[in-house]
């Protein structure tokens, strides 16, 4: 049924004002509901973060975790070692080859190299060098010329030392056997202190 | 769940007021009360005397108190109907254009009227059909301010065709309702939910008004014949030609039934009459609702306006 009012116009606007009323209660119910349902899900949300978090405090803390990150610390220092060894051994071999061709330049022509062995410790490093000589002359000349050896490999250390440690002359030969022994200061601060 | 408020109908003839309550399921009260000789011209009477007439039925029965929505049905007979064919215009422009077209109809200028409207059809070539209700502005404020005075809420002002039609808005058939008064008859047809055409004729004769007033107007079906035999043969005419119109305008449809209402339909043997003349089965109108108090059929337009369902 189609329905006409004649109220004056003013009368007409409140009555449909008055009929949107129980449509405003409807719209307000709808919205407290969708409120309602929001905060219901961030509820739930926030309680699963809660036990998601308290899933991995629990892993962190588990020894199964801390005994596999302490081997895994133990395989990083082990390699750590090897990368230190390395190093070492590869400085040995570059200040072995430079000093034999130190001593190739400087050694006298009548003097001959026989051996050359090394040692070392925390202090020092040590090289012996033993050979035969025409006579004790030529040996002195090879002790100073040693003095002044610089070991780039093992910069800035320097020979701290060159000492005779024997001459002997060989009656077959009629030549002087030698031992030299060279020091090179590992820790030339310590040294100083 | 929105409760269903209760509404008051109110209608107004030029000699009573009738009140009906509707609680959403029931009517619950039906009362009336008599209007002062002054207000035979509605609009003459004092609103303040309306004001106290209508707090003096509402207080009769305690459990209208509280309830103030009011719905009233004014007599056809006060307000002018027509179908004003327009070019298709917006709401704006139609509420600005009907007074102006329906003012050439009226002893009253475009702005001492209150016009309503609603589309029933289209035309070929493209033209809309309205039918338009044009009031009095002087009427309506008398009865808002008589109604404000006696703390009642005015949510619509309608027709007694359109209250009485209300109590039949779920027939799927064409039907046709006739409110007899004692000086007036308005009758209208009403087909898939829409009133389309309404007629007033008038029906002045002393001793009708007399046998109509009367608590049980009995008369035999030869004295009703040949004692208002003119004055129904009016009536038949008016209510054929309306019927008529509507036929004409819309295609095929047809009156299937007649319902009759006003305090004239309780005259004894005036069914068996007008079901003579028109040959359509003739009922008094029922509201489709239960009332828990007894009432005549001329509540019925106060029942049908307490039915309003617009909110």
């Amino acid at each position: 049924m189609t329905d006409i009012n004649l109220l004056p116009p003013k009368f007409k606007r409140l009555e449909a004002i008055d009929r949107r009323l129980p449509q405003a209660w409807l719209w307000l119910g709808i919205a407290l509901t969708s409120l309602l349902m929001i905060m219901i899900t961030a509820r739930v949300s926030r309680q699963n973060l809660i036990e998601q978090s308290a899933r991995l405090s629990q892993q962190i803390t588990d020894r199964t975790a801390a005994a596999q990150f302490d081997e895994l610390s133990a395989q990083v220092k082990s390699l750590a070692n090897l990368a230190e060894e390395y190093q070492q051994v590869f400085a040995k071999n570059r200040v072995w080859e430079e000093m034999f061709t130190y001593l190739e330049q400087t050694v006298p022509v009548d003097t001959a190299i026989d051996a050359v062995t090394s040692t070392a410790d925390k202090q020092d490093y040590i090289v012996t060098i033993t050979g035969t000589s025409a006579d004790r002359r030529s040996i002195g000349l090879f002790r100073e010329s040693l003095l002044t050896y610089k070991s780039q490999p093992l910069q800035p250390e320097r020979v701290s030392q060159v000492v005779i440690e024997s001459i002997n002359a060989d009656p077959a030969t009629g030549r002087q056997q030698f031992s030299l022994k060279l020091t090179f200061d590992l820790n030339p601060k310590t040294a100083s202190q | 769940m929105i409760r269903k408020r209760w509404k008051l109908g109110l209608s107004f003839t030029n000699h009573h007021l009738r009140l009906a309550v509707f609680d959403g399921r029931q009517i619950v009260s039906v009362d009336t009360a008599e209007l002062p000789a002054a207000f035979s011209q509605l609009r003459t009477g004092d609103p303040k005397e309306l004001g106290k007439i209508i707090a003096s039925l509402r207080s009769k029965d305690k459990q209208i108190d509280g309830h103030r929505d009011a719905v009233i049905s004014l007599g056809d007979e006060e307000v002018f109907t027509r179908i004003l064919t327009l070019p298709p215009l917006s709401a704006r422009e139609l509420a600005a254009a009907a007074p102006h077209e329906l003012e050439g109809d009226l002893p009253l200028k475009a702005d001492e009227i209150y016009v309503d409207m609603y589309k029933i059809g289209q035309q070929p070539d493209g033209q809309h059909e309205y039918m338009a209700f044009a009031v009095n502005r002087q009427l309506i404020h008398w009865l808002v301010e008589g109604l404000q005075l006696s703390h009642l809420r005015p949510v619509a002002i309608e027709t007694v065709s359109l209250s009485l039609g209300r109590l039949q808005k779920n027939n799927p058939k064409p039907y046709l309702t006739v409110d007899i008064g004692s000086d007036y008859a308005s009758m209208a047809v009403f087909s898939d939910g829409l009133m389309r055409v309404n007629t007033s004729v008038a029906m002045h004769d002393e001793g009708w008004s007399e046998l109509v007033n009367q608590d049980n107007p009995r008369i035999t079906l030869e004295e009703l014949t040949t004692k208002y035999g003119r004055l129904f043969s009016d009536l038949t005419d008016n209510i054929q030609a309306t019927v008529r119109y509507f036929q004409n305008r819309s295609a095929g449809q047809e009156v299937l039934s007649v319902f009759l209402s006003g305090s004239g339909a309780h005259v004894s043997h005036i069914d068996t009459l007008l079901n003579k003349e028109l040959s359509l089965p003739v009922r008094i109108n029922q509201p489709p609702v239960p009332c828990v108090k007894t009432f005549d059929t001329s509540y019925l337009p106060a029942i049908g306006a307490a039915l309003d369902d617009r909110h």
